[in-house]
């Protein structure tokens, strides 16, 4: 049982961060599960509404997400509004551009930052009905960050003291997709490149790698 | 690719919109005690009569400084002459990209701060923590016989392989932490796209470190300002290097000082790094972590007293 619960759960661990649903299927809603690694490991869930329109070249999913460290606390954590729309570039060939807007906080050793941020990607790739493969990228920009100095940042650095700001800062993420189609669900696996927004390398791994599913009902 | 990416914070603007949340630099603050060198500006001061046998202190990280090792300044009152510095790019010293802060720049520095406080013919003695004791124990293979003698606190490793399991074994023990998990959770809100910026991120990664360290929690060594750009990028630039091929000719004794509360550094590993020495010997300091020269400090100058008394009287 505690197998099949672990195996589950890295079936589940999901792409929600670097793209929040996933392929459009056939139906109205769509949930993912997951955690992966790109930085810090995380947990994630998303949920999504697709809408069909003739105004826009393919169905958009409109929905949010939540995603927090792989050990969670109330003081770090990500929720998002979050969208994307598949449209096609020629026969099987589609493209999925996203758009998301995020708030998040950390509560770190030396300072709590708050932090609201637009995320901006695209899916590109091959979508046959058993499987899709593609390139993915994702750029997250920081629009506002409040930063705040935690009581022992204050008795070394007296000086240091409340920031806002607009100065930006963000995470690129640039690598390939790939998945499967298991009845209702989308097993989907991640690999890329993760950076600075100016290429300067983030603390811990230079890269991130994902594996998750989405479930459409 | 680190460096590559590192190059462009040379040419980015100085504000970062943070900038209130860190100390400024020797180029930001007139008042700091500074030493200019070369096309680098060192925050550095002396304590004690220049005239004195000469003992450098060498800080960790890269990129951390000299606050941590303040508790040396006591040593001029047993009749020494204590340079304390901040290395290039780190702490309040002067900012640099990534291509002034290589292994050849940072062995220029130590050299020129050596023939600067301590002419050929007068008693010199390094004084590293971390970093700061692999950064000594390079010099002292670079220019055998130049220093009178060494004390080294906690020293990761003096070849490259050495240092890799190092590494290993803090990762071994901080993978699953949940400090550096939300280290890193904080990392991507303060990405290191400047100096600033960087500084912070590098200052939340040395923190994240601290328990596998074994470092004290209710008196955590100080810092001012931690060196991003550098961090990343000097080990970068050192390479598969070996800076021990020459220490057997550093003849005099040398003093490897530990904590016992050190999971990632222990007895064994301080015994096989002391081993390229001819004339080690290890002290382990109890209930110490990898900050035993802030947390253990009245023990920490009294041994490092004791040490330099007992090879100038021999010296003499």
């Amino acid at each position: 049982m505690k197998c099949a619960l672990l195996a589950m759960l890295i079936l589940s661990a999901t792409t929600v961060h670097a793209d929040p649903f996933g392929p459009t299927r056939d139906r109205n809603q769509v949930a993912t599960f997951a955690f992966g690694l790109d930085g810090p490991a995380h947990i994630t869930g998303a949920y999504g509404h697709t809408l069909r329109t003739d105004v826009l070249p393919g169905p958009i999913t409109l929905g949010g997400q939540l995603r927090l460290p792989w050990s969670p606390d109330a003081s770090d954590v990500e929720l998002g509004l979050v969208s994307n729309l598949d449209a096609p570039i020629a026969g099987r060939w589609r493209i999925r551009p996203m758009l998301g807007l995020i708030y998040r906080r950390a509560d770190g050793s030396l300072l709590d930052v708050d932090q609201i941020t637009m995320d901006v990607g695209a899916t590109a790739g091959f979508v046959a009905a058993g499987w899709h493969a593609g390139v993915t990228t994702r750029w997250d920009h920081a629009l506002l960050t409040h930063a705040t100095p935690d009581d022992n940042y204050r008795a070394m650095v007296p000086a240091a003291r409340d920031v806002w700001t607009a100065a930006g800062g963000g995470t690129l993420r640039l690598g390939i997709e790939g998945g499967v189609t298991l009845g209702a669900i989308d097993l989907i696996g991640r690999v890329g490149a993760f950076r600075s927004e100016r290429l300067a390398m983030i603390p811990g791994l230079p890269v991130y790698a994902e594996l998750g599913a989405a479930f459409s009902f | 690719m680190i460096r590559l990416s590192l190059l462009s914070l040379a040419a980015l603007s100085a504000c970062s919109g943070l900038d209130d949340l860190v100390p400024g630099t020797v180029d930001d603050d007139s008042t700091l005690p500074a030493l200019e060198l070369g096309a680098t500006k060192l925050h550095l001061r002396t304590v004690g009569d220049p005239s004195a046998p000469v003992v450098i202190a060498i800080h960790g990280g890269p990129g951390g400084d000299y606050r941590g090792m303040e508790p040396l300044a006591q040593l001029a009152d047993q009749g020494l002459f204590v340079v304390l510095w901040d290395q290039r790019g780190a702490g309040l010293s002067r900012r640099h990209p990534c291509n002034e802060v290589e292994v050849d720049d940072y062995r220029r520095d130590l050299e020129a701060i050596v023939d600067r406080f301590a002419p050929p013919g007068r008693p010199v003695f390094l004084v590293g923590h971390s970093w700061g004791a692999m950064y000594a124990t390079w010099f002292i293979n670079e220019h055998p016989g130049r220093i009178t003698g060494a004390v080294l606190v906690e020293p990761g490793g003096f070849t490259a392989a050495e240092v890799n399991a190092y590494f290993s074994r803090l990762l071994g023990t901080a993978a699953f932490d949940e400090g550096l998990n939300d280290a890193l959770w904080s990392a991507q809100l303060v990405t290191p796209d400047d100096h600033v910026r960087a500084d912070l991120s590098a200052s939340a990664m040395f923190e994240a470190t601290s328990k596998p360290l074994g470092m004290s929690t209710t008196d955590p060594m100080p810092f001012w300002r931690s060196g991003g750009v550098v961090n990343a990028c000097l080990p970068v630039s050192a390479g598969a290097f070996d800076w021990t091929q020459n220490l057997a000719a550093q003849t005099s004794d040398t003093l490897f000082v530990r904590g016992d509360r050190n999971t990632v550094l222990r007895a064994e590993d301080v015994a096989r790094l002391a081993a390229h020495y001819p004339n080690a010997r290890v002290v382990t300091v109890p209930g110490a972590g990898h900050d035993l020269i802030w947390s253990h400090r009245d023990d920490f100058v009294a041994l490092v007293a004791s040490y330099l008394a007992a090879q100038l009287e021999g010296a003499s």
